[in-house]
């Protein structure tokens, strides 16, 4: 149900770090990512007729700010945002943004992001560091029922 | 103590069971990954409840949260689908439904345990690989079932035998 009350759209692509929660919240499916050629481009509409404000509430880095249009964009108008996509290190996929990365480094306590073999696993995909995973604990399973070798 | 599930890896043969069961117990999504090591070695992963989450921290909804229980706990309701937690897993464990846009770990069935059933995986298990409970009652049954290979794989002889009426299972 809208009431006719349109508001702009303002992103701060300096905030933005390419999540996806906004694109999963709007009821009228303004906002969109698409992942090509290991780039995310995320696009907003400029002017949204629905009287919510799901995507400003979502956002991790309250980028979003929604005020009273002034004037409606044309339609087709879209503010787009690019990022690009980290390769995993083992096995080269691209699998989110650097910016997310760099958030959870910041959050993550220090002690955590390293393994005991100092390997980040921060900048692996998930199914490599399930993975990596695997592999130290069957080794260390093969190590305590195999001493010595 | 948190009761979780604990995997006894001499017994996992990379079946999948558990992941079938685990899909078929919530909405076709599995929280169970079976990781085949060096083509021999198989370790089924699913969410450790850790003590200190990173996913926890990362999560600013509050839809993952750290339980009384010292398990972890996700309210879909909070979740904003933004995949944080995916990539704060260190084990890339958490998974994200794309129809329901949230996320998705294991929850230990939290409804079957609340009708007093053990998590799916764990009764589906066709060699008792995996086992629900705290850790010194598993690490107790590792080592019963490790004694019990050892005494398996000795040669027969009169002080090895079983005692009479003794059953060795």
């Amino acid at each position: 149900m809208t009431t006719g009350n349109p508001n702009q759209l303002i992103v701060d692509l300096d905030k933005c770090i390419g999540c996806w929660a906004c694109t999963n919240v709007c009821p009228a499916e303004l906002i969109t990512f698409a992942d090509k050629d290991q780039q995310r481009t995320l696009r907003f509409a400029r002017t949204c007729s629905e009287d919510c404000v799901r995507c400003a509430e979502v956002c991790p880095e309250e980028a979003i700010t929604l005020t009273p249009a002034t004037e409606i964009a044309p339609e087709g108008e879209y503010l787009t945002a690019t990022f690009d996509l980290l390769g995993c290190q083992r096995c080269g996929a691209p699998f989110t943004t650097g910016r997310i990365v760099e958030k959870l480094l910041a959050v993550i306590p220090r002690e955590f992001q390293n393994d005991a073999a100092e390997l980040s696993w921060v900048r692996l995909c998930p199914d490599c560091r399930q993975l990596t995973e695997g592999e130290k604990v069957a080794k260390e399973w093969i190590m305590s029922r195999w001493p010595g070798g | 103590m948190s009761r979780l599930i604990y995997a006894d890896l001499e017994r996992c043969i990379d079946c999948k069971a558990c992941e079938v069961a685990c899909q078929r117990e919530h909405n076709d999504l599995s929280n169970m990954s079976v990781v085949l090591v060096e083509d021999r070695f198989a370790v089924p992963l699913s969410c450790r409840h850790c003590e200190k989450a990173p996913c926890v921290t990362a999560c600013y909804a509050e839809a993952l949260i750290s339980a009384e229980d010292g398990t972890i706990s996700f309210d879909a309701a909070k979740c904003t689908g933004c995949g944080l937690c995916l990539f704060a897993c260190p084990f890339g464990v958490v998974g994200f439904d794309w129809s329901g846009k949230v996320i998705h770990h294991c929850d230990l069935c939290a409804e079957r345990l609340a009708e007093g059933r053990p998590p799916a995986c764990v009764i589906t298990c066709p060699t008792q690989a995996l086992s629900y409970g705290e850790y010194e009652a598993f690490t107790q049954e590792a080592k019963r079932r490790a004694a019990l290979d050892m005494v398996r794989a000795m040669p027969p002889g009169p002080v090895l035998s079983p005692a009479e009426g003794a059953t060795v299972s």
